[in-house]
């Protein structure tokens, strides 16, 4: 030690060795403390001003809510709804413009948009009540089942859930009284078989219904990320693209998770056709994978729009995730924009949600910003593609590397007398109209090479290596 | 390799100003460390915000953020003279108006 060390240098040396010391140590402490009270921590978790709350923010009447038939949506009926002449002329439409634009090389409908869109469609397994029931159980392999607490079940199953590519898991116990009702009673056209939940054992898609057992009641929610990036280029083929292969990974993962499942020794049951089983966006609402928006769709901490979910039932313990609140629906209250620059009109303009619906498309029972699906399905016809520009509007279609995201949305969740302000600003940065034009140039993503796989940041929303 | 470089700066100009301010021969006064604090703040966010949202593919979005922290950042760094220019200036004509012959 120097003979001329002074206490003041002294004490300031032990001061920083101190703090040197617990920022080396505050990580492992943390690690164990997170083992030591046997509550696992969501990894990574969820953004500060981010609220989980005991009610989702929007308004749901269960007594009047009931459970409808996936069919009834534009989905299965549009032709009965717009009449069969319109619909006959509407399909036409789009064959003769898709057939013209690739011919005329039109921006985002060129040969190679074409080839893309027909790809990324492909490749995805087929639908099954149970998936493909191929790998070997527990008892084929002489071992006793998985066991856990259903909050150790739940990270369980997230975190293969998201090694599988999923992008954010949640979990919604069903009840007769509430969440059941979100289950469809009829699966999509052609089928249209009716789901019944009954004391059975196994579940069994027969002949002419679909049987799950009762003690299949916990709901996995999870949705897979689209490249806001090529959604941007929305309507166009090109941009419609990103859904189709959202899709395709989301039925993938969904067909994986069923031999996952079967492999930890418990039961699993899934939609058997797109789109299936249960409303999705109303379970991503229920399970806190985020918000329903004006766009009458699931907006996200962390994605935004840019998400496509689904659905599966187990019958393996979950602890339930709760719903969220980021002040979205708030925010739509002002902003409008995916209504404004809707082409065809087919959002609603109302300031406020309404529990009236626009037609028979939509269940009632909820207060939402319902949607003239008919004539949004119009435009998908004269655009020739599941268009999408309200998606790409969105001010919440933002990636989150720059901290400008965090700061307004943080601002939008906390603060939301500044919402105004926040709309204007970013018509100011992004002006837009309803001209159906799309907000960046589909020739120009062909030559920037240097997108990440898929077109999307999977560290988005926090995720690390 | 940017954040390295800007915390190097940033270093550099916050040891020099506590060196200095030590010795006596500079005097700052609490305003103008908030001041110079803001104005650090908003640079690190104008320069944060233009790179990243460059590397997002947004160069309208990543101008509109060098505009909008970019012009607080100059304002604030601009009162840390200003202010004390000012106040010097107000302190003269009060002196002279002391000494003003009778």
């Amino acid at each position: 030690m120097p003979e001329n060390l002074t206490r003041r240098e002294f004490m300031r040396a032990l001061g920083i060795a101190g703090a040197g010391v617990s920022l080396v140590a505050a990580g492992p402490a943390t690690a164990l403390a997170e083992v030591a009270d046997g509550k696992p921590v969501e990894t990574p978790p969820r953004f500060w001003w981010v609220r989980e709350v005991d009610k989702p923010t929007v308004d749901v009447d269960w007594k009047v809510m009931k459970r409808f038939n996936e069919w009834e949506s534009t989905r299965g009926s549009l032709r009965q709804y717009r009449g069969a002449e319109l619909d006959d002329k509407m399909n036409k439409l789009q064959k003769d413009n898709l057939t013209k634009w690739e011919q005329e090389g039109k921006p985002g409908y060129t040969i190679k948009d074409m080839a893309l869109k027909d790809a990324v469609g492909s490749g995805a397994p087929g639908f099954k009540l149970r998936g493909p029931q191929q790998v070997t159980t527990p008892k084929d392999r002489g071992v006793a089942r998985y066991e856990g607490s259903p909050e150790l079940n739940a990270r369980i199953v997230t975190a293969a859930l998201r090694h599988l590519g999923a992008a954010k898991v949640g979990f919604v116990e069903l009840d007769e009284d509430t969440t059941m009702k979100l289950i469809y009673a009829q699966e999509p056209s052609p089928s249209k078989k009716p789901i019944v939940f009954e004391d059975v054992a196994e579940g069994a898609d027969e002949k002419d219904r679909i049987v799950i057992p009762k003690a299949a009641r916990w709901v996995i929610v999870f949705n897979v990320q689209m490249s806001g990036e090529t959604l941007k280029r929305a309507p166009t083929m090109l941009g419609s693209l990103t859904t189709s292969l959202t899709y395709t990974r989301m039925w993938t993962i969904l067909s994986q998770a069923h031999e996952f499942f079967r492999s930890l020794g418990w039961q699993s049951y899934g939609p058997t056709a797109g789109n299936g089983l249960g409303i999705y966006p109303a379970f991503a609402v229920m399970a806190g994978l985020g918000e329903l928006s004006r766009q009458n769709r699931l907006i996200t901490p962390e994605y935004g729009p840019m998400v496509r979910e689904t659905i599966m039932l187990t019958d393996l313990p979950l602890a339930p995730t709760k719903p969220i609140d980021f002040g979205v629906m708030n925010f739509c209250r002002d902003c409008m924009t995916c209504a404004t620059t809707c082409p065809s009109q087919s959002l609603s303009l109302d300031r406020e949600p309404s529990w009236e619906v626009k037609g028979p498309w939509s269940n009632p029972g909820h207060r939402a910003y319902f949607e003239n699906s008919v004539s949004c399905r119009n435009y998908w016809n004269e655009c020739g593609t599941n268009c999408g520009i309200c998606f790409a509007n969105c001010p919440y279609a933002q990636e989150d590397q720059a901290s400008l995201h965090t700061i307004l949305k943080a601002t939008a969740s906390t603060m939301p007398v500044f919402n105004p302000i926040i709309k204007r600003a970013s018509d100011f940065v992004y002006p837009s109209e309803a001209d159906g034009n799309p907000i960046k140039d589909p020739e120009e993503w062909w030559y920037n090479t240097n997108l990440p796989d898929y077109g999307i940041n999977t560290l988005q929303g926090g995720r690390k290596l | 390799m940017v954040w390295f470089i800007l915390g190097l700066a940033a270093g550099l100009v916050l040891a020099y100003v506590i060196a200095r301010s030590l010795s006596g021969r500079l005097t700052v006064h609490w305003y103008q460390w908030l001041l110079g604090v803001i104005a650090g703040g908003f640079v690190l966010l104008a320069v944060q915000n233009y790179l990243a949202l460059q590397s997002e593919l947004e160069p309208k979005l990543a101008t509109f953020s060098l505009l909008a922290f970019g012009v607080p950042a100059v304002v604030a760094a601009a009162l840390v003279w200003l202010i004390p220019a000012l106040a010097g200036r107000g302190h003269k004509k009060m002196g002279e108006a002391k000494v003003r012959p009778a």
